[in-house]
């Protein structure tokens, strides 16, 4: 901790003046920029607004429209089916892939690098990309197709495009995995070693020893995870066979595909802050449940 | 009996790894053929890993039937004006935080934190409006401004590596009649290269990389960021016909960024494992 009697700067006459110079920047940025457009999503989305002209207050009306509206269902669905896999996908790659490198392995710098260099690039290059691996002579029916059997048609499939769109983000785990390393790390060598004069398995040592031990990290990313999930929505607008948003059909649609055209092609920002506002809702709601869920589950260590 | 099993052990161990990574590396190598394949040799052998003759002209064709020039310096431009003040504020933001004794300052340390966990969606309607009434939609200015006033994740990292600095060094200056601003400028900065460079290379990476934004922000093709221009391209490509043109894009997109990875590999790593974040 930082010292812990006040430095006597403190008593001299304008520190409180030099601490507003050094914060007064960020302060600012503060209001303007994050917590005043969180509220002023929620009160935006209490009301009829035009970009030119102005908004009056309309009440509830933007949500009971919102909720009627089939798309919102659908762009709900789809973004909840889309977590259920991306989750789960990108923290066991994330897992096996550090548990891998953080064994007794020759060059462990090089296959780090090759893991992690995806994780760098922007989205929108590897959804290029991956728009290209996924057609009919590109490289993942090429690579199926080794095997004798025919690949599919993943991006004018409905539902194949979902699962390539978690295949191309999870290329990306390289962020999980070197927090997955840092973690691994830090489990205490003596517990395998006392594992190990009991008699444990490595199968065993890995579930009683390094899943709790690592279980503060794995909750904190499932976290990190499943709100980049609940934004989810570049997939959509570049995979589709086409270029036709949210297809094919309606099974890329989500539901932040949903606010941007509500928000930023029809400029309904009225019923786009409903939309926005229950996304906020609902990404606390899941955040809490997983919080609750550690104190059962997650073991930290004093 | 234990040194076979050990050399089998170890056969797995490589064996593993070598179809992980070359599972991870496959899309370059495929992107990197693609690109230096010409429009027949597209259609004759499109799964050739090698095409032959390899086509580095496409490198050409494709700076010049697409205003790449545009595209770098508009997103260098909004790099370079981020870095900046997001070096500065967030300097002096985790300077306050880890140094300095205030009222408040937890709570205003956990308000920081918890705009890490903040999805742009949730605040980029109201900063759309914002920017439209301050006449800013049809510059860069929206790119720049929200990244060069700090960012929480830079702010944390600087706090938690000035905090790594003894207090002692501060106190003897203070008692010697040094203001803080100086404390700041002349002894705590000048040790803080590592910290600073993170945020340099993280803050590239973002606005580099940035795709929402531009998407939201950017109305006029002149404006236009990398990954903006990509994402164009895309929609005018009639499916498969300029493959190769726009994987050579991709490329083009990619490069500085692996190139800042290649040179600063460490400072990525660091900085991600020291906060568990991205984004």
């Amino acid at each position: 901790m930082i010292s812990k009697k006040p430095p006597s700067s403190s008593l001299r006459k304008g520190y409180t003046g030099t601490v507003l110079l050094f914060l007064l920047p960020w302060l600012f940025s503060l209001i303007v920029f994050w917590y005043g457009p969180i509220l002023y999503t929620v009160i935006l989305s209490l009301m009829k607004y035009r970009l030119i002209g102005g908004g009056y207050f309309i009440g509830f009306s933007n949500y009971t429209k919102i909720f009627q509206d089939k798309l919102f269902w659908t762009g709900l669905q789809n973004t909840f089916v889309f977590i259920l896999m991306y989750v789960p996908a990108n923290f066991a790659l994330g897992l096996f892939t550090a548990y891998l490198l953080n064994m007794n392995i020759k060059f462990k710098g090089f296959w780090r690098a090759i893991i992690y260099v995806p994780a760098v690039l922007p989205v929108v290059a590897v959804l290029v990309l991956g728009k290209f691996m996924f057609y009919p002579n590109g490289l993942v029916n090429t690579l199926i197709e080794l095997t004798g059997i025919k690949g599919p048609l993943w991006l004018a499939n409905p539902n194949l495009i979902k699962p390539a769109s978690v295949m191309l983000m999870i290329w990306q785990c390289g962020t999980a995995m070197v927090v997955y390393l840092g973690a691994l790390q830090g489990v205490p060598k003596h517990l395998y070693e006392a594992a190990e004069i009991d008699g444990l398995s490595h199968s065993g040592q890995f579930f009683h020893i390094t899943i709790p031990m690592i279980s503060p990290t794995i909750l904190f990313r499932m976290v990190i995870d499943v709100i980049f999930g609940l934004m989810i929505f570049v997939p959509g607008l570049i995979l589709p066979e086409g270029n036709v948003p949210g297809g094919p059909g309606t099974s890329s649609r989500f539901y932040a595909l949903h606010i941007y055209e509500k928000a930023f092609q029809r400029f309904n920002l009225g019923e786009a802050s409903a939309l926005a506002t229950v996304l906020i809702l609902l990404s606390m709601v899941i955040t809490f449940f997983i919080m609750r869920m550690s104190n059962r589950y997650v073991h930290y260590e004093a | 009996m234990t040194g076979f099993r050990n050399k089998t052990d170890n056969f797995f161990k490589y064996l593993v790894m070598i179809l992980v990574c070359g599972i991870f590396f496959s899309p370059f190598v495929y992107l990197l053929s693609t690109a230096l394949k010409d429009q027949s040799q597209l259609i004759t052998s499109p799964r050739a890993l090698f095409p032959a003759p390899l086509h580095f002209e496409n490198f050409k064709i494709v700076i010049k039937q697409y205003p790449m020039s545009r595209y770098f310096s508009n997103t260098l431009t909004v790099v370079v004006f981020a870095i900046f003040g997001n070096v500065l504020v967030s300097t002096l933001t985790g300077y306050a935080l880890a140094r300095m004794n205030f009222k408040g300052r937890e709570i205003l340390f956990n308000l920081t934190l918890a705009c890490m966990f903040m999805p742009l969606f949730l605040i980029i309607i109201p900063r759309f409006i914002i920017f439209k009434h301050l006449g800013m939609i049809g510059t860069l200015l929206p790119l720049i401004l929200p990244s060069a006033f700090g960012s929480p994740f830079c702010i944390f990292l600087m706090r938690q590596f000035l905090r790594g600095i003894p207090m002692s060094l501060s106190e003897a200056a203070r008692i010697d009649g040094c203001s803080e601003l100086r404390i700041y400028s002349r002894i705590i900065m000048p040790l803080s290269g590592p910290a600073v460079a993170t945020i340099v290379i993280f803050t590239t990476q973002w606005r580099w990389n940035e795709f929402i934004e531009p998407l939201i922000y950017l109305q006029s093709e002149k404006l236009y960021t990398i990954t903006m221009g990509l994402y164009t391209v895309i929609g005018m490509s009639a499916e498969e016909i300029n493959t190769h043109l726009v994987m050579t894009f991709v490329i083009l997109t990619v490069l500085p960024i692996l190139f800042i990875f290649v040179v600063a590999q460490k400072w990525f790593v660091e900085g991600i494992s020291s906060s568990g974040i991205k984004n």
